[in-house]
């Protein structure tokens, strides 16, 4: 190895050492939005399109709130969490005789989405290399349980299931302005605050059950939102 | 109602002796229909024909409150003279209905029990009454006060008076314009515009002249009627009414009809969904086995 390189090296090294995190986090919170469009659709092979039909094909956003407890700090984080949240489509309700014509009866898709997620952080990206991106990956089980709404009083519900994986990346904001993340770290135990983005491919279809819809995104889903670590 | 006569009851009894008495009515306006005493069946409306009035007097000077004395309801169409008397004793009737002066007053119903100075369960009069004891004419057009004013009697001329105003709301507000009628499951909603303060629309059938009215919002742009039979034709139109709650003359008519309509649910079943709603066991078992696996690779050491 050259001298420059093995300087650069014991430099690095040297590096890490001194931002090395003295306190490992017990866990995290996050909450955040992304666009969602379930693939009710998908069902009918292109012959029928009853959510297109009443709610168009704009997505509307899902919400969600998560808690996660950390089960490994050592290279990188292990967490282990519960995640729910809203989403909410409405459009006009069709005439029986004629499905083409919209009526001025509005009829709502609900959905409450739950997951227990297992989530693996690369936290040693900022906490030894001082690079303030937090690489993630997920896995969930999901839990979607719904019902449908017209003029407001209930007309169907129920729950499907299924899983997701998701791959993303939280920015961490505490070099934004350090002395605030220092109040947050001394006085909420806020260890670090992010922000974070993240890509998920979901299967909510009651694992391929033929008498389930499918209620996965329909397309490779995004999301962003603010990640606290605690 | 009873809070606000409280709040005047909160007054220092020697202030109140002094100073008028005080009545509370359950409303401050008397519309068209109230003053005539017939419900305005037309447009739905249905407002109380009866004022309920609590009341403390103010008692002269020269004398103390028993209840061997009446009660006396009287209204007027002017503010009766001041200064008859100490205090003002009389001023419910004087001076007496004089057709030089136009003034009209008169007793409304009969002498009531005085229990106590202060009235604190409502007495009911017929609205019409208070107003025919005034010598309004219900068919003008215009606002008036009427002067209500109870006397405490106690053997010769009033040693005690509360009185007090109502309003006599006798305008009508312009019509609305209805624009457009949208269908529903048994439903219409109606579209109109107009400048007034309430807004309702009534729906009349006509096949059978059954009549349906909205609920009366203050948009004119949100009104609903339900309870229609779909496939029935309907004639529609639209009243505003201000704030007295006189109703306008009908808007324009426009028919409509209110069709079955199928929400998200149906929709998707009726083009051959395959989810049977609820929570399906096919779902559930599924979670359950990956749960399972989870727990079982989790004891593995």
């Amino acid at each position: 190895m050259r001298p420059l390189a093995r300087s650069a090296l014991a430099g690095l090294v040297a590096g890490m050492a001194c931002v090395a995190r003295a306190q490992a986090p017990w866990g995290s919170v996050e909450v955040g939005a992304g666009p969602y469009v379930p693939s009710i659709d998908r069902e009918f092979g292109g012959t029928a399109t009853p959510y297109r039909d009443i709610f168009g094909g704009s997505p509307a956003p899902m919400f969600r709130a998560g808690i996660a407890k950390a089960v490994f700090t050592g290279q990188g984080t292990v967490e282990v969490g519960f995640r729910t949240g809203f989403y909410t489509k409405s459009g006009n309700a069709v005439q029986s005789t004629d499905p083409s014509v919209k009526t001025s009866d509005r009829t709502s898709l609900n959905v409450i989405p739950t997951s227990l997620t297992v989530t693996y952080r690369v936290d040693q990206v900022y906490d030894r290399l001082s690079i303030p991106l937090v690489p993630y990956v997920r896995l969930a089980l999901e839990r979607y349980n719904w019902w449908v709404t017209k003029q407001s009083s209930w007309v169907e519900k129920g729950a499907t299931n299924g899983w997701s994986a998701s791959v993303g990346a939280a920015l961490v904001l505490d070099p934004v302005d350090p002395s605030a993340a220092r109040e947050l770290r001394s006085e909420v135990g806020i260890l670090h605050t992010d922000l974070y983005f993240d890509l998920t491919k979901d299967w909510v279809n009651d694992f391929g059950s033929t008498r389930s819809w499918d209620l996965s995104n329909s397309r490779l889903s995004w999301s962003a939102g603010l990640l606290f670590v605690f | 109602m009873r809070r606000a006569l409280l709040a005047l009851l909160a007054l220092p009894a020697s202030t109140l002796a002094q100073s008028t008495g005080g009545i509370v009515a359950n409303t401050s306006t008397i519309n068209i229909a109230q003053c005539t005493g017939t419900p305005n069946t037309e447009v739905g409306l249905n407002d109380t024909m009866t004022l309920s009035l609590l009341w403390s007097v103010a008692l002269n000077s020269s004398v103390s409150f028993n209840t061997n004395g009446v009660y006396r309801l009287y209204a007027a169409n002017q503010q009766p003279a001041a200064g008859q008397g100490s205090p003002v004793g009389t001023s419910c009737t004087t001076p007496a209905n004089s057709s030089a002066t136009g003034f009209v007053s008169a007793q409304v119903g009969s002498d009531m029990d005085a229990g106590a100075q202060t009235i604190t369960v409502a007495r009911d009069f017929n609205m019409s009454a208070v107003i025919a004891a005034a010598g309004f004419n219900c068919t003008d057009t215009t606002t008036a006060t009427v002067y209500l004013c109870v006397q405490w009697v106690n053997g010769g001329s009033p040693d005690g008076w509360a009185t007090s105003t109502l309003t006599l709301d006798r305008t009508t507000p312009s019509a609305p314009s209805l624009s457009s009628l949208s269908a529903g499951d048994g439903t219409l909603y109606v579209n109109c515009s107009g400048g007034d303060a309430t807004y309702k629309a009534k729906a009349t059938s006509l096949a059978d002249s059954s009549v349906h009215f909205s609920n009366q919002l203050s948009s004119c742009g949100n009104l609903t009627i339900s309870g229609l039979t779909n496939g029935q034709d309907y004639s529609v139109v639209a009243y505003g009414m201000n704030s007295a709650n006189n109703p306008s003359l009908a808007s324009n008519s426009v028919t409509g009809t209110p069709v079955q309509t199928d929400d998200f649910w149906t929709h998707y079943k009726k083009e051959g969904g395959r989810d049977e709603g609820g929570c399906s066991s096919g779902g559930a078992a599924g979670l359950l086995g990956a749960l399972a696996l989870l727990a079982r690779r989790r004891r593995k050491p």
